[in-house]
C-alpha cells in the first residue's frame, strides 16, 4: 500500500513524510523514552540526512540529539524538495528552508508509550509534518488494519544545537551498554551525581558527595573497573569528570535496550562529555551532559576570601532590613533604565550566584551566628538552583542588574573608607572586560572568576556592606563548593528571547552561527 | 575496636540481605550492636516519641565465613554503631550474585561500615565495589540504653496466620480508620477489628495455636474465651506486615491487655521482636 502525495514539485508548503518500519520502531520508541528522561520538550527537525529528535533540560545541562539517517526509514522525504523512495540515495541540494517544530514531550510519549506492544503491533508508523495543517501526525498502522492516528500540536522552533565537538577530546572510552549499566546499578537512586576518573591504569566510578547539606551522613561509593573490560580505551589526560546521573541513566536505557556500544568522549573537568551510540548505520545518537567545573580553583579563592574575613565583620551589626527593601526597588528602577551595555562573557554560574544573592538576602534570620545552618541554607538554595529552569529572560535581567551597576561610582558620601577599599578593589576585577575567550572558537564558556563580583553599589552603604558580609557567608570554610555546570546550550533561544534581552546575547548568538549548522 | 566480616556463600549473602531488607523496611535508624557471637540490631525508642522497641538477633556463624573483632576493651568485647539499615541494604543490594562481601569497620571520612564486593563479571576481571556507609559510634556510657527489653506478663499468646493475608487484611482496614485492634484468646481465636462511625469491620480466625509459656502456671484461672485486646497503630501494623521479606518459621503475638502488643518472629536462628505500644483512647 504506497502513500500517494498530491503534492506539485515547486510548492511552498513544506511537508516531511516518513515511513518507519516494524522492524524499527522498537529503535524509535526507545529513542523517545530515553529523550523523554532529559527534557520536557522534543525538538523534530527533518534534514536531507535523517530525521533529528533533540531535546535539552531544563537546566540546559544535558542535551541529546538522535539522529535517524533516510536508510532507517522504508520511505523518507526531508519535505525540502525532491522525494525519495526507498532508501535514500543521492539527493539533490534544496535551499536551507527546513522545517523545524517541538513537541511537548508528553504528547510525544503517549504515542510510544509502551515500546513492548509497539514492537508486537505495529507493521509500520508513518510522521508526517505539514506545516499546513500545522500538525505532526504519527500514524501507526498494527495489524488487523488497525490505524491509530495521533495529531500533535506543534511550535515552530528555531534548530536546538550543542556546541560540542567529539573529535577533539583526549579522552575516549568505549563499553557495552551492559558494563556501563552494571556499574551504575551500584549507584543509590538518589544519587544526583557521579565522577568519572580516569588514569591509564585505572577507571572509577564514584559518587559525588562534596554539595551534600553533611557529607560525613552520606554513603560513599567508589567502584573500580578494570581497562580490560572496556572495548576500547585511550587516556590522554588523566582526568575527572563529575557529571548528572539521571541523563547517564537515560542514555544506558536506550543502550541497554538496543544493546548498542556506547563511546564517552571528553576532557577535563567543566567540558562537557558526550555519550556517543554509532555503531548502527541506521541512527545515531549523541548524549551531550555538562561536568562540574574545578573545584580547585574554588577553593584556592574562598582562602583568599577568608583573610578579609575579619575586617568586615565589624559592619555586619548595623543592617537594617527596611532600607534594604528600598535599595531594592531602587535597584530595579535603574536597572530598567541602563539598557546600554552589552557584555557578553556571561555565564549561567553567575546568574546563579546572583540568584545565591538575593536568596540569602531575603532570609530574615541572616544574622544567625550558626555558620553550619546558613551553608546548608544556601546548598539548599543552590540546589534549588540547579534544579531550576534557568529561563534565559531571567539570566538576562540579571545581566543587567549587574551591568547597570558597574558603572555606577559607590554613590554618597557615606561610604565608610575601608568598605570602599575593597569595594574599588572588586570593581576593578569585576569590571566588565572586553571578552576575548568567548569568542573563540572553543565551545568553552570561561569559567568566571570563581566569586561573584555583583554588589549593589547603590547610594546606601549599608546595602554595600552587608553584600560583603553575605559573600562572607559564602566562603565559610568548609562549605563545600557550589555547583558550576558550564552552560554549553545555545540555539533556540531566539524564539524564547524577550526583545529586551536580545541585545545582550547578540554577540553569543552570532558566534554560534558558525557551529550550528555541521551537527555531531 | 575493630570488626571485620566476610560472607561467602551465596545464599548467605542473599539471607542477610533479606533480613536486612526486612528491618530497614521497619526501622529507619537504629544501633547495631556486634559481639562476637552475634549481631544485634537494636531500636529502644523513648516513651515520648512512640515507644517502639525492637530487638533483632543475627548469630553471625550463620552469615560470616570469616569474622574478627574487637570491642571497645577487653571486658566490653562489644561494638555499638548507630546505622541506618537502608544505607547498608542499598550497599548490598547489588551484590546478589557476588563472589564475596567484606564488611569493615573504617574511619574514612566518618567513621565506616565499609562494606567491599566483588562483583561478577562475563569475563575473569574483578569488579570491585566499596560502599562506606557512614557509622557514629555510641559511647559506652549510652550502653545501658540498648539493652535486651524485658518480657512483660502476658495476658495472652498466640501463633499469627500467614503474614502475607494478613497483609492484604490490614492493607484495606488501613483506608478505613487509623487504629486496629487487636484481640485474642487462649481459645486459638485472634481478632481484628476496625470501627468508624459509619462502619465497623472485624476480620476473625480461628483454630489458631496457642503456645504454651513455661512460667503460664499463674493463669490457668482464665477464662479461655476471655479476649485481651489492645489498640495499635495500623500504619505502624501494615508497615511491620509489608515489611517481610523473609517467610518466618514462627510469628507469636503476645498481647497485654491495653497495654503492649509484642511480636516475636523467628526463622532458623534468626529472631525478631517488635514492641508495639497501644495507643490511648
Amino acid at each position: 500500500m504506497k502513500e500517494h502525495e498530491f503534492r506539485s514539485c515547486g510548492e511552498i508548503i513544506l511537508k516531511m513524510n516518513c515511513v518507519i518500519p516494524g522492524v524499527n520502531i522498537k529503535v524509535f520508541g526507545r529513542a523517545v523514552h530515553s529523550l523523554s528522561r532529559i527534557g520536557e520538550e522534543l525538538y523534530v527537525e527533518p534534514l536531507e540526512h535523517g530525521l533529528a529528535l533533540r531535546t535539552v533540560n531544563s537546566s540546559r545541562s544535558a542535551y541529546a540529539c538522535f539522529l535517524f539517517a533516510p536508510s532507517f526509514f522504508q520511505h523518507y522525504d526531508d519535505g525540502s524538495g525532491q522525494t525519495i523512495n526507498g532508501s535514500g540515495k543521492e539527493e539533490e541540494e534544496g535551499e536551507e528552508e527546513s522545517i523545524r517544530c517541538k513537541i511537548a514531550m508528553k504528547s510525544c510519549l503517549t504515542v510510544f508509550k509502551s515500546v513492548y506492544t509497539l514492537e508486537k503491533t505495529v507493521e509500520r508508523c508513518k510522521i508526517k509534518l505539514d506545516m499546513n495543517e500545522s500538525r505532526l501526525i504519527f500514524q501507526l498502522h498494527c495489524r488487523h488494519g488497525i490505524v491509530k492516528t495521533h495529531n500533535l500540536a506543534f511550535i515552530e522552533c528555531e534548530t536546538l544545537q550543542a556546541v560540542f565537538s567529539k573529535d577533539m577530546c583526549p579522552n575516549s572510552l568505549r563499553a557495552s551498554a551492559r558494563l556501563l549499566c552494571d556499574a551504575v546499578q551500584n549507584f543509590q537512586n538518589n544519587q544526583e551525581e557521579v565522577t568519572l576518573i580516569v588514569k591509564p591504569d585505572k577507571i572509577l566510578l564514584k559518587n559525588y558527595v562534596e554539595d551534600e547539606p553533611d557529607p560525613t551522613k552520606v554513603v560513599h561509593t567508589e567502584l573500580r573497573l578494570e581497562p580490560e573490560e572496556f572495548d576500547n580505551i585511550q587516556v590522554g589526560v588523566d582526568s575527572e569528570v563529575t557529571f548528572c546521573l539521571k541523563e547517564m541513566r537515560a542514555i544506558l536505557a536506550f543502550a541497554e535496550a538496543t544493546n548498542l556500544p556506547i563511546s564517552l568522549k571528553f576532557e577535563t573537568a567543566g567540558r562537557p562529555i558526550v555519550f556517543s551510540i554509532d555503531s548502527d548505520s541506521a541512527f545515531e545518537a549523541n548524549f551531550v551532559l555538562a561536568t562540574l567545573a574545578d573545584t580547585m580553583t574554588q577553593q584556592r579563592v574562598s582562602s583568599q576570601a577568608e583573610s578579609k574575613t575579619s575586617q568586615k565583620r565589624k559592619y555586619t551589626s548595623n543592617s537594617r532590613p527596611s532600607v534594604k527593601a528600598s535599595n531594592k526597588s531602587q535597584n530595579s528602577r535603574k536597572e530598567s533604565d541602563s539598557m546600554h551595555v552589552g557584555r557578553a562573557n556571561k555565564t549561567e554560574e553567575q546568574s546563579a550566584r546572583i540568584n545565591e544573592h538575593e536568596e540569602s538576602r531575603r532570609k530574615p534570620n541572616n544574622k544567625s551566628p550558626d555558620e553550619q545552618g546558613r551553608s546548608n541554607r544556601l546548598n539548599a538554595a543552590l540546589s534549588e538552583l540547579m534544579n531550576d529552569d534557568m529561563d534565559d529572560v531571567m539570566l538576562d535581567q540579571e545581566t543587567r542588574e549587574e551591568i547597570s551597576k558597574q558603572p555606577i561610582p559607590p554613590a554618597s558620601g557615606a561610604t565608610s573608607v575601608s568598605g570602599r577599599d575593597n569595594e574599588t578593589d572588586r570593581i576593578t576585577t569585576g569590571s566588565p572586560v572586553p571578552s576575548t575567550s568567548r569568542e573563540n572558537v572553543s565551545p568553552l564558556i570561561p569559567l568566571q572568576s570563581s566569586k561573584p563580583q555583583i554588589f549593589n553599589i547603590t547610594t546606601e552603604d549599608i546595602e554595600m556592606k552587608e553584600n560583603e558580609e553575605e559573600e562572607e557567608e559564602e566562603l565559610v570554610p568548609g562549605t563545600p563548593p557550589s555547583k558550576r555546570f558550564r552552560s554549553m546550550f545555545f540555539g533556540s533561544q531566539a524564539s524564547t528571547i524577550t526583545q529586551s534581552s536580545q541585545k545582550a546575547l547578540t554577540k553569543e548568538l552570532s558566534v554560534l552561527a558558525e557551529d550550528t549548522d555541521d551537527e555531531g | 575496636m575493630r570488626f571485620r566480616g566476610k560472607l561467602v556463600d551465596i545464599s548467605c549473602i542473599q539471607h542477610f540481605t533479606r533480613v536486612l531488607g526486612t528491618i530497614s523496611k521497619i526501622i529507619k535508624s537504629c544501633v547495631l550492636r556486634i559481639t562476637p557471637t552475634t549481631w544485634y540490631f537494636i531500636l529502644s525508642e523513648k516513651v515520648v516519641s512512640g515507644g517502639v522497641q525492637i530487638w533483632c538477633e543475627l548469630p553471625q556463624g550463620h552469615f560470616f565465613d570469616e569474622y574478627a573483632m574487637d570491642g571497645v576493651s577487653a571486658e566490653d568485647n562489644e561494638i555499638y554503631l548507630e546505622v541506618v539499615p537502608e544505607n547498608l541494604v542499598k550497599a548490598i543490594r547489588t551484590a546478589q550474585a557476588a563472589k564475596w562481601i567484606k564488611i569493615k569497620l573504617t574511619k574514612k571520612h566518618a567513621p565506616c561500615l565499609t562494606v567491599e564486593v566483588d562483583l561478577p563479571t562475563v569475563s575473569a576481571h574483578s569488579r570491585l565495589v566499596v560502599h562506606d556507609v557512614p557509622v557514629s559510634v555510641v559511647p559506652h556510657r549510652m550502653w545501658p540504653d540498648y539493652q535486651e527489653p524485658e518480657l512483660p506478663q502476658f495476658d495472652v499468646s498466640i501463633c499469627m496466620p500467614q503474614i502475607k493475608t494478613l497483609r492484604n487484611i490490614v492493607e484495606k482496614m488501613k483506608n478505613l480508620n487509623n487504629c486496629l485492634t487487636l484481640a485474642a484468646n487462649y481459645n486459638g481465636e485472634l481478632k481484628l477489628s476496625v470501627s468508624t462511625d459509619m462502619v465497623s469491620v472485624s476480620t476473625h480466625y480461628q483454630d489458631l495455636v496457642n503456645p504454651v509459656r513455661r512460667d503460664m502456671g499463674s493463669d490457668e484461672d482464665r477464662e479461655p474465651q476471655a479476649f485481651s485486646e489492645a489498640k495499635i497503630d495500623i500504619r505502624r501494623f501494615a508497615q511491620f506486615l509489608s515489611g517481610q521479606q523473609v517467610i518466618p518459621n514462627r510469628v507469636i503475638c503476645n498481647i497485654v491487655h491495653k497495654r503492649v502488643v509484642h511480636f516475636y518472629l523467628q526463622h532458623e536462628d534468626v529472631s525478631l521482636q517488635y514492641f508495639m505500644p497501644v495507643i490511648a483512647t
